[in-house]
């Protein structure tokens, strides 16, 4: 029964002219974004220089997946459960000797299709398109990876606009509080997280006024041996002290960047398509930085890699399950009229 | 002294007093006794008569007149008379004539008779003379030692005789000036027939001499005075003299002067000054010092020797028109021809320069200068200074080819850079010239771009300019060694200097290489050929024509033919390069390097080359891109159905 509601629900999405229109804006947007890059390595040729490798144009082509990705996503789902409220379909389905929790996981069977359907369709493409372009891909395992990884964000998406639509009277609703969960993830929780690092930190340690007006007099250029020792002193003890306030700092914003699916899927993409990617530990951010030139870094195995990101995923995995149980205790509690 | 002689021929004539005729001289006051008869001469006129007394009877007589005595059968002729003299010859006549000496009629005395004085001394003596005979006119004279003068005074002026009554007496003095040599001079009073035996013992002058201090410490090389003190016991001119060791010099000075011999009057002081030489060694010498009869040893003690030290000349050289120092002055002393040191002055126009001691030529001379030629003497360890001052000359120029000697290809003009430049004291024309190869064309000219030529210029005093000496080849010219001359006259002077140019005609050389391709795709693993054709554009032949490729590294890259031994001029190489990308190359845009190699000239280029993975890659990709579109379509159709 899951099965006939999934092929149904299925069906409709490949049939919906916004499937068509979004996922073609997509495919549209990575293409041209492929091609540019094309154009850009014939005119940036460097005799004798290695080409660019796969994780530094993927990189670039993830901010596009990302964020246009997370929109179709979202346009999938928000209208599953209110449209069926607004064509009076439901109880129609209801009608039907089918149980309420078969209903929602068939939607959610039926988008998951669907998404794969756009993923796999997205991941051919744009492997094609490198090989066209005559990038050397050295590890289609982590590509594939990269591409389960695109899946796995994709799907909190959906079932987070499923979820507000069980809860929503209107697709309009639905739409609007799933927009602005979205953005709300994408960018507030960012400066929330300052402010509230920058309240649990403490104060920022200040320059002890000694210190100030040693600095002052070893600036004018007359300060004596002895004060140039205290100096030294002072100031060692006070960047140990900013040091540890940066720390305590970070570890605060990294949670709050924690639970930031977006900045979950740039960091866990950044150790997934580079093999010398390194896991940071001072900071609660990693560098995105992949430096392919530098061959002292030690080359870390796909496993390893993604052990770097165990919290990311963690969180990603723990977003779809909330979302998941948000959207099925939504639409079996519903009243159906 | 005559009256001395006439006295004796007087006396040497007594003998003769028997014959008939007597010729006799008589002085005034002189009485001669003739046979018994008085004959004495009272006094002469000047009109030559002569007054005789004869037995006390005055006669008055002129030349020829005479006085009888018959009874004595004698007579006096008066001869000759003389009044300067107061002396007149008389002719006496008369059988058996005897002559006698008339006894002295006066007596001279005096108390102390002998004296004593020193060299040049005057001594005084108090004579009294008493008239024993007839009142009468008494003359006095004095008989004196060679070269000693006397005077006879009375009353304060000088005296020639006295007139004394009978029994009456006087006094005056004989005055002295007693000659140099010691010794007792007898000095004798005479009147008429008395005279007086006076003695002046001229005593010797003693001289003393003595020094200070008889020993002094003295540097080898310096000189050393020595304070002289002479003292006298009277009025005496000496002669100076001091002996020496070998080498050495010793000098008297008195004031400023340098003097040989001292007139001393009791005493006086000198200066006696010393030279020792500059090579003395250390030890004691003597120097004897003697001022006529007086003599001192003095010693001087050598207390450093300078002895095969050499001697130092500090020179100072200025222009002596601006009166400032002259640098890179070239100093040089000479010794018999030879230059022993040579230097070159300072910015501050000093030199100093070094030689074994001696006399010297010290030529100073610098260019554009008139040189100097001075006489100097070094000393051994010690300093000698000289100022010199140098004059330019009135026209002098300097004219200097950068680089005379060349080396040029064929076709082309060589320009060779010159300066002249005005040193002399006067502003000056100069005419310049260039006697060029056979054939050969030949500018001199102010700008090497130009082909306007200039056969003078003229350069203010110190001015400098640059000019260009240009020579063309004629068309026809052959490779090989070329020379020409450049010649320029001064005006003013009329002085030439002339600068050799050489030339060597090569021929030149010139490479380029074409590659038949500048871009190229290379599969990855796969060889791909590529020609590269290679021109020498020069005249002569190249050798060793090889191309060099630079390629990645792991590519393969093989070149043939490998090398070419020579191509002539305007020839063509063709080269094939065989590149092979290594299997694992990246797919993307490479650059290699090919460089045409010769032992003379290389050129090199770039090609392009572009590496695809095998074609597949591209393909694939496509491939991959149709089959989703085409898996996308199916699954449209199949589901995307109502």
């Amino acid at each position: 029964m899951i099965g006939a509601i999934a092929g149904k629900e299925f069906r409709d999405y490949l049939t919906g002219r916004r499937f068509l229109i979004i996922f073609s804006f997509l495919l549209a947007t990575i293409t041209l974004s492929l091609i540019q890059t094309k154009m850009g390595l014939e005119s940036w040729n460097v005799p004798g220089s290695e080409g660019p490798k796969m994780y530094d144009i993927m990189f670039g082509l993830s901010f596009y997946l990302g964020f246009i990705g997370a929109i179709f996503a979202l346009s999938l789902g928000f209208d599953a459960v209110t449209r069926e409220h607004e064509d009076r379909t439901l109880k129609v389905l209801m009608g039907h000797p089918v149980f309420r929790d078969q209903v929602i996981l068939g939607k959610l069977l039926g988008g998951a299709l669907t998404l794969g359907v756009a993923v796999a369709v997205t991941a051919l493409i744009t492997t094609g398109m490198l090989l066209w372009i005559g990038v050397t891909i050295d590890d289609y395992l982590r590509l594939f990876t990269y591409f389960l990884l695109i899946y796995l964000y994709l799907m909190t998406f959906f079932t987070m606009a499923v979820a507000f639509s069980a809860h929503s009277k209107s697709s309009g609703n639905a739409l609007m509080y799933s927009l602005v969960m979205f953005l709300a993830l994408m960018t507030i929780l960012m400066p929330i997280g300052s402010i509230v690092a920058h309240k649990l930190a403490g104060p920022k340690p200040e320059m002890p006024d000694e210190l100030k007006a040693l600095q002052e007099q070893m600036m004018q250029g007359n300060a004596s041996m002895e004060e140039m020792q205290k100096y030294q002193t002072l100031m060692d003890e006070y960047q140990n002290q900013t040091e540890k306030w940066f720390k305590r700092y970070w570890k605060i914003q990294e949670y709050f960047q924690m639970f930031s699916p977006e900045n979950d899927f740039t960091t866990i993409t950044n150790y997934v398509l580079n093999p010398y990617a390194e896991k940071s530990e001072e900071q609660g951010m990693a560098y995105m930085v992949a430096n392919p030139g530098e061959n002292e870094k030690p080359k870390h195995s796909l496993m390893e890699s993604l052990s770097f990101a165990e919290k990311e995923l963690a969180v990603l995995v723990g977003y779809l399950v909330l979302w998941f149980v948000v959207a099925y205790l939504g639409f079996v509690r519903a009243e159906i009229r | 002294m005559k009256r001395l002689a006439s006295f004796l021929v007087f006396l040497l004539l007594l003998p003769l007093a028997k014959a008939d005729t007597v010729f006799l001289n008589l002085y005034i006051g002189d009485t001669v006794d003739v046979n018994g008869v008085s004959v004495h001469l009272v006094d002469i006129s000047n009109d030559y008569s002569a007054m005789l007394s004869v037995n006390g009877q005055n006669y008055l007589l002129v030349f020829g007149g005479n006085v009888s005595i018959p009874d004595r059968n004698l007579t006096i002729y008066l001869g000759s008379v003389y009044p300067e003299k107061r002396l007149v010859h008389l002719i006496l006549e008369g059988p058996e004539l005897k002559l006698k000496k008339a006894r002295g009629s006066v007596e001279l005395r005096t108390t102390f008779p002998s004296r004593v004085t020193p060299p040049g001394g005057s001594v005084s003596f108090t004579i009294t003379v008493k008239n024993l005979g007839e009142d009468g006119f008494y003359p006095l004279r004095l008989k004196l030692p060679m070269g000693w003068e006397g005077k006879l005074l009375a009353e304060g002026s000088e005296i020639a005789g006295v007139y004394l009554g009978r029994g009456e007496s006087a006094s005056f003095n004989v005055v002295v000036r007693a000659g140099k040599v010691p010794g007792d001079y007898p000095v004798v009073v005479m009147t008429g027939e008395s005279s007086l035996r006076l003695t002046v013992h001229v005593e010797r002058v003693e001289v003393s001499l003595s020094a200070d201090y008889p020993e002094k410490e003295v540097e080898a090389g310096r000189s050393v005075n020595f304070r002289i003190h002479l003292s006298s016991t009277g009025e005496v001119t000496l002669p100076l003299s001091a002996r020496v060791p070998e080498g050495w010099s010793a000098r008297f000075i008195a004031g400023s002067d340098v003097v040989r011999m001292i007139h001393l009057k009791e005493r006086a002081e000198l200066l006696l000054s010393v030279s020792v030489p500059s090579d003395a060694p250390v030890g004691r010498y003597a120097i004897n010092v003697s001022a006529g009869e007086a003599h001192e040893t003095l010693y001087a003690y050598v207390n450093r020797t300078h002895a095969g030290e050499n001697g130092t000349l500090s020179l100072r050289v200025f222009d002596e028109e601006s009166g400032s120092f002259l640098p890179g002055v070239t100093v040089a002393l000479y010794r018999g021809g030879k230059p022993v040191a040579e230097a070159k002055t300072l910015s501050d126009g000093s030199a100093v320069l070094q030689a074994p001691e001696g006399d010297y030529t010290l030529k100073v001379s610098k260019e554009a200068y008139r040189e100097v030629e001075r006489r100097v003497h070094l000393s051994a360890g010690s300093k000698t200074e000289e100022t010199i001052g140098l004059t330019r000359l009135p026209y002098y120029f300097v004219l200097q080819v950068q680089a005379p000697s060349k080396s040029a290809t064929l076709g082309e003009t060589i320009t060779y850079e010159f300066t002249l430049r005005n040193l002399g004291l006067n502003d000056d024309e100069y005419h310049l010239s260039i006697v060029p190869p056979e054939g050969w064309g030949a500018i001199v000219t102010e700008n090497p771009e130009s082909r306007q030529g200039i056969t003078s210029t003229y350069l203010k005093s110190g001015e400098e300019k640059r000019l260009y000496a240009v020579l063309i080849p004629p068309d026809s010219v052959k490779l090989g060694n070329y020379t020409a001359t450049l010649r320029v006259e001064s005006s003013g002077s009329g002085e030439i200097r002339t600068s050799r140019l050489t030339v060597s005609l090569t021929g030149s050389y010139g490479i380029t290489l074409v590659p038949e391709r500048y871009s190229l795709e290379v599969n990855a693993g796969k060889e791909k050929a590529l020609r590269v054709r290679v021109k020498n554009t020069g005249t002569s032949p190249l050798t060793n024509v090889e191309l060099k490729v630079n390629a990645p590294e792991g590519w393969t890259v093989k070149v043939s033919p490998g090398k070419v031994a020579s191509l002539g001029g305007g020839d063509w190489a063709t080269f094939t390069v065989r590149v092979t990308p290594p299997a694992n190359a990246d797919a993307g845009d490479y650059v290699i390097n090919v460089e045409a190699v010769s032992d003379q000239k290389k050129a090199s280029d770039r090609i392009r080359i572009t590496v695809e993975r095998a074609g597949t890659g591209k393909y694939a990709g496509i491939g991959i891109i149709l089959g989703s579109l085409i898996l996308l379509a199916i699954i449209l159709r199949k589901y995307g159905r109502r």
